[in-house]
């Protein structure tokens, strides 16, 4: 790939809002003529303000749409799987009616989309029939009685779906897949170290399993902003892969679940088994994912090696507290807290630096809560919280000092310059 | 225009594939139901619940705990050799292999000292909204049970007081 064709980063909604006015701005100003105004608008995927105010009204349409067909999703599940009495039809036609229900919806779905150009009510139906797939795996496994805690049905579910989002060309898809591919491997994780015998271990051993989960989709998403075929799909796997990550961070750092769950003395049953490999395999495809994000934005994100190493960090942690016994878990403890932090401290400021409001909103979100959880957590004595909030305190704000006195020069620099 | 042709292939197959996982859920249970021997368990239940699945209520059987085998261990896959003893089903002998005669296959849960719990695939029973007291309450539940050749297994009916199970 040349340098010319190292894509550009993906312009940020509000970039984008700016944008618009600033542009009307500049052509009753004679800064710029007409043709000027609708080539630095489609150099960002815009049309003329007409056609924006479009889209943004069409934007709404689609969420509108989608939040109802998820509740129309859920009404549909909620009704079959009360198994009422008076819907009790003979099991083939109740499969029938199922299965007819996903085939009528996916019909529609596409009708609607792609045959009579209604691209937003037609998404809408297209996500419900992913929604309606998922209900009928799970009431078909209802009607034959399969163990509730069954993986294989989030497995069948995420199978399904997933080339249905790429084909779609589906956000909603997406994000539905990735979480149900999260609570399938939870599920099967589970049932896995239930048969090892080391359920007493599962919670800390889960919780390191999303530890590795959500960098594994936060490098993706920098994989498919990257390629221009797949950049309108990234954004789900960005936001999922942040809370994953931190809600892992979060649970791995409480103290009570290391003095709940004594690694020390228990056995690693599955250290070559099944879970390991499970393990491997997610943990290879973070490394590779990190590694095509650096190649595809190689100098043109300069944040991103950072945000790969603490991803890479908090993977070799997590693969640690997996599969190492731990007879001290003080320092594990106080290594995902300070991680916590600094990766929230380092959203933050990639989501400030690259005008990225998600970013902001999920670091300072996340940072409420860990200031919450640990206040009540780490230290028994109003004393020692105290002590933990004023050094932790202390040190964001010499952060923030640092911060300043580096604008400061950047701006003597500016001026000298 | 091919490539219109070639996303509504695309399409159909996504929608294919979706039916077809649904179709290797339920073969497998249709052809248990099909073709194996009815067997009648005796069951202890408790009843939970499943947000989105309805109720259900977990079944125990008196095959699902066995004592006397010390070679099984957590996780192990075991085959239970069944005897009909009056007018209920009952463990004959356990083993790590397949057997001849009818026999259930089960998975180890929980080993202690040769006493093995056992789930076999027939611990949970979906009822209709509300009614899994009347399985919990009730003194006498049995349930009819096919298992065929291979040893997989799949509830027929329950039978509560022995009459089939209607809320």
């Amino acid at each position: 790939m040349s340098e010319a064709n190292i894509p550009d980063e993906p312009a940020s909604e509000q970039f984008l809002v700016r944008l618009e006015p600033e542009v009307e701005r500049w052509q009753r100003e004679r800064l710029i003529g007409a043709r000027q105004a609708t080539a630095i608008l489609a150099r960002y995927g815009l049309r003329p303000p007409a056609a924006v105010r479009a889209w943004r009204v069409g934007r709404l349409a689609s969420i509108v749409a989608i939040l109802g067909a998820i509740l129309v999703g859920v009404g549909i599940i909620l009704l079959i799987a009360s198994n009422r009495q008076e819907f009790d039809l003979p099991r083939g036609l109740k499969v029938g009616l199922i299965m007819g229900t996903v085939v009528f919806l996916y019909a529609v779905g596409y009708v609607l989309r792609y045959e009579l150009r209604l691209p937003t009510v037609g998404g809408a139906i297209t996500f419900l029939g992913a929604i309606s797939y998922g209900a009928a795996v799970f009431l078909v496994g209802q009607i034959y009685n399969v163990q509730p805690n069954e993986p294989r049905l989030l497995l069948y579910w995420f199978v399904g779906v997933i080339p249905l989002a790429y084909l779609a060309r589906s956000s909603a898809i997406l994000a539905l897949s990735a979480l149900v591919a999260a609570a399938g491997l939870g599920m099967q994780a589970a049932v896995w170290m239930e048969d090892g015998g080391s359920s007493q271990v599962s919670a800390i051993r889960i919780l390191a399993l999303y530890g590795i989960l959500g960098p594994l989709y936060y490098a993706l998403a920098h994989v498919h902003a990257g390629l221009p075929p797949l950049r309108d799909l990234h954004r789900p796997l960005q936001v999922i892969g942040l809370v994953t990550t931190f809600a892992a961070l979060c649970g791995l750092g409480f103290t009570n679940l290391f003095d709940l769950f004594d690694l020390g003395d228990e056995p690693i049953p599955d250290l070559l088994g099944r879970l390991v490999l499970v393990y491997s395999l997610l943990a290879s495809a973070t490394v590779a994912s990190f590694v095509a994000a650096l190649y595809l934005w190689r100098r043109s994100l300069a944040s991103l090696p950072y945000e790969a190493a603490a991803g890479l960090a908090l993977l070799g942690l997590a693969f640690a507290t997996a599969y190492l016994p731990i007879k001290e878990p003080e320092p594990y403890i106080v290594l995902y807290n300070v991680l916590l932090l600094a990766a929230l401290l380092g959203t933050v400021a990639v989501g400030v630096a690259r005008d990225r409001e998600t970013y902001v909103n999920i670091g300072l979100a996340f940072f409420a809560i860990l200031v919450l959880i640990r206040y009540f957590d780490w230290a028994s004595g109003l004393l020692d919280r105290s002590v933990v909030f004023l050094g932790t305190g202390a040190l964001v704000l010499a952060g923030a000092a640092l911060l300043e006195n580096y604008r400061r020069r950047l701006l003597r620099q500016m001026r000298s310059g | 225009m091919e490539g219109r042709i070639l996303f509504r292939l695309g399409f159909l197959a996504v929608v294919a594939l979706q039916v077809a996982l649904l179709l290797a859920i339920l073969v497998p249970e249709e052809r248990t139901l099909a073709t194996g021997e009815e067997v009648l368990l005796q069951t202890a239940p408790v009843d939970p619940r499943e947000l989105f699945r309805g109720d259900y209520v977990i079944l125990r059987y008196t095959i699902s705990t066995i004592r006397g085998y010390p070679g099984f261990a957590v996780g192990d896959s075991i085959y239970v050799g069944l005897e009909k003893r009056g007018e209920t089903w009952e463990v004959r002998f356990a083993s790590h292999s397949r057997p001849s005669g009818l026999f259930i296959k089960g998975r180890v849960t929980d080993a202690l000292e040769g006493s093995l719990n056992i789930e076999y695939g027939i611990e949970s029973y979906f009822v209709p909204e509300g009614s899994g007291h009347i399985i919990e309450g009730a003194r006498d539940v049995k349930v009819k049970v096919a298992v065929d050749s291979s040893g997989n297994a799949a509830i027929k009916q329950v039978l509560v007081g022995g009459k089939p199970f209607k809320p």
